[in-house]
């Protein structure tokens, strides 16, 4: 057999390999196709309609002293209409934010513990494939589908919702700068900050539904921010996202540093049971 | 020759040119054999260890927490042979075969697989992967995924040149290339099995550790894998193999350790029955000849240590047999004995096993 030359150094290309194989068991297992289509699907039917369902009112519609979720008084320039549109749009933006979170937290949990319960990961240690590859292989391919279709859904609900939001500046809330540096920066840091997490916990865990649920308690403080934000407490703005990604990064780099010192290969065998 | 290692304390040892011309000759021509050097006697590394493709451990342990799991293991094992570690469940067998693959790192001691030694940095493990094979207690394959995608994925990570070809080979070896498409989980234990002997043969490694490989098999399933292992032989891999199968063991391996712990005996088979029981010869008489009877004709014979008569036999425990066998033969007729059966007493694998255990 011809073995082509390796020193053993980092092979992006076994990365890749087991990225590939992830994305395989993903596109086989049902359970987990299904979590990843369901969410998106609910949030672009629940987002456009909701759209849809303020584009049918007029401004004299509304009450004489709305509720803070409705937003009036903070767009300056828009009827209460606009300002509520407007509102709904970053009220969403927050929410599919839960997309590309909790799809690779089971992505990854899956991942991890299906390999635990099937007894795969010793015949994959036994391979020239290094720890870090293994890793990092499970992250990408985690947080990929995340993130794909997250983006994929967010398009879909923005597309719909421009057919019923005339004004462009209500528009650019739902695709403007800010949720382009929403979707496009904090998305895959918080997709990150779900995959390592649930790379963490799946280790010391064998039941994948359990290290699921553990993990998703991270949607917490996202539903937190919508909370406030429909309270009227928190407005999304560039100077918060901004801020938001640089902890999120620096969380995010920490986790990764714990996650290279805990999965050892003799620990991944011994204690991953 | 046995050449002389100077076992001096400190990292430099004097090596005489003898062994340096015979060190040579050894990286040259792998296939030749050479008269074994007892290493742990010497307290030294083999000399050509970076080109070997047997398996040497030297004070080998493992301990997790308080428990200690393998004690203080010494083997040997020659390039080319097969080596089976016996031993009761529990007795750590596993964890030596995790330790030598650089899946578990050792407590204390050292180890060369391959010629590679054994260091836990990811880069030297990726090369130790490269030559060794593994055959996990379980199958572990991915079991929504056909049985060709995962040889497949073995074949990528191990980086060959042509990984559609190998697995073709290796699966048309175990039989399995008519049900490549099919989805692990509708093959059966069996196939399984036989899957995962294929990964672990597929980039051809120089030596393959195998933890049970016929324990899910049925006897023919079985027969074929012990033929694949007498193949691995055939072409010089050196195959350390795990079992409780004694028969198997038996009938496969040169060398056998009895392991609890740590390893209790090791030899051949012969090696073994000489170290735990002495010769016996076995008189059977023809009914209703006495062999008590007959008894005291022998016993005072020179060679003789021991006479049980039993079920119309005498068993006589001897020093040689080839030298006393005639003469117990002869004294036995002129006593007027009836024989109907001559032989020396052969005691089974089983035996020797439960006797090692039992004397610890």
């Amino acid at each position: 057999m011809y073995l082509k030359q390796s020193s053993g150094r980092w092979s992006w290309y076994r990365v890749g390999v087991v990225c590939r194989k992830e994305w395989s068991e993903i596109y086989h297992n049902r359970r987990v196709l299904l979590s990843t289509v369901l969410l998106p699907l609910i949030l672009v039917v629940i987002g456009t309609s909701g759209q849809w369902g303020v584009s049918l009112m007029s401004s004299a519609d509304f009450v004489n002293e709305p509720p803070p979720s409705l937003g009036v008084g903070r767009f300056e320039g828009l009827d209460v209409r606009e300002q509520f549109q407007a509102s709904l749009a970053l009220q969403f933006l927050t929410l599919f934010l839960l997309i590309p979170l909790l799809i690779p937290i089971s992505t990854a949990t899956y991942s991890v513990v299906g390999e635990k319960r099937d007894r795969t990961l010793e015949p994959l240690l036994a391979s020239p494939l290094r720890t870090e590859e293994l890793l990092v292989g499970k992250a990408v391919a985690s947080l990929t589908p995340g993130l794909l279709v997250a983006v994929t859904a967010y398009v879909v609900y923005a597309g719909l919702s421009s057919l019923v939001i005339d004004n462009a500046r209500v528009f650019s809330y739902v695709l403007g700068p800010i949720p382009l540096l929403v979707m496009g920066v904090l998305a895959p840091l918080l997709g990150l900050l779900g995959v390592g997490l649930a790379l963490l916990i799946s280790s010391r865990s064998t039941d994948p539904r359990a290290a699921e649920q553990i993990t998703s308690v991270l949607v917490l403080p996202l539903m937190g921010v919508f909370v406030a934000q429909v309270l009227g407490l928190v407005q999304i703005a560039p100077w918060s996202v901004v801020v938001s990604a640089v902890v999120l990064a620096v969380v995010d780099a920490l986790l990764f540093v714990v996650a290279t010192h805990v999965f050892k290969r003799g620990e991944i065998l011994t204690r991953w049971r | 020759m046995v050449p002389t290692l100077l076992n001096q304390p400190g990292p430099f040892r004097k090596v005489s040119i003898s062994q340096m011309l015979l060190s040579f000759y050894q990286s040259r021509i792998q296939s030749h054999k050479i008269p074994k050097v007892s290493r742990q006697a010497y307290n030294v590394p083999r000399m050509n260890e970076k080109t070997s493709t047997g398996i040497w451990a030297q004070g080998l342990e493992k301990r997790f927490g308080d428990n200690q799991v393998v004690q203080s293991l010494d083997l040997d094992i020659d390039e080319g042979s097969v080596y089976a570690l016996l031993g009761p469940n529990g007795a750590g067998k596993t964890t030596t075969l995790r330790m030598l693959a650089g899946l578990i790192e050792p407590s204390a001691g050292r180890a060369v697989v391959a010629g590679v030694e054994v260091v836990h940095h990811e880069r030297e493990l990726s090369v130790l992967h490269r030559r060794i094979g593994l055959l996990t207690e379980t199958p572990g394959m991915w079991d929504r995924l056909s049985a060709r995608y995962n040889l497949i994925v073995h074949a990528r990570l191990h980086n060959l040149a042509d990984p559609d070809g190998a697995v073709e080979t290796a699966l048309r070896l175990v039989g399995l290339w008519n049900r490549r498409l099919e989805v692990v989980a509708k093959l059966s234990k069996g196939m399984r099995q036989r899957l995962a002997i294929a990964r672990a043969i597929l980039h051809e490694p120089p030596v393959v550790f195998l933890d049970e490989p016929t324990s899910a098999l049925d006897p023919e399933a079985a027969a074929d894998v012990r033929e694949l292992i007498e193949q691995l032989r055939g072409e010089g891999r050196t195959v350390l193999l795990c079992t409780h199968n004694l028969d198997e063991a038996e009938r496969l391996a040169d060398q056998i350790g009895v392991f609890r712990q740590r390893l209790l005996a090791s030899g051949s088979v012969e090696e073994l029955r000489r170290a735990a029981f002495s010769p016996e010869v076995v008189f059977r008489f023809r009914s209703p000849d006495d062999p008590a009877a007959h008894a005291p004709s022998v016993r005072a014979l020179p060679g003789v240590e021991d006479v049980v008569a039993s079920n119309g036999s005498l068993t006589i425990g001897v020093q040689n047999p080839n030298d006393v066998l005639p003469r117990l033969t002869r004294a036995l007729i002129e006593d007027g004995a009836e024989l109907l059966f001559v032989g020396e007493r052969v005691r089974s694998l089983e035996e020797v096993y439960l006797h090692v255990l039992e004397a610890e």
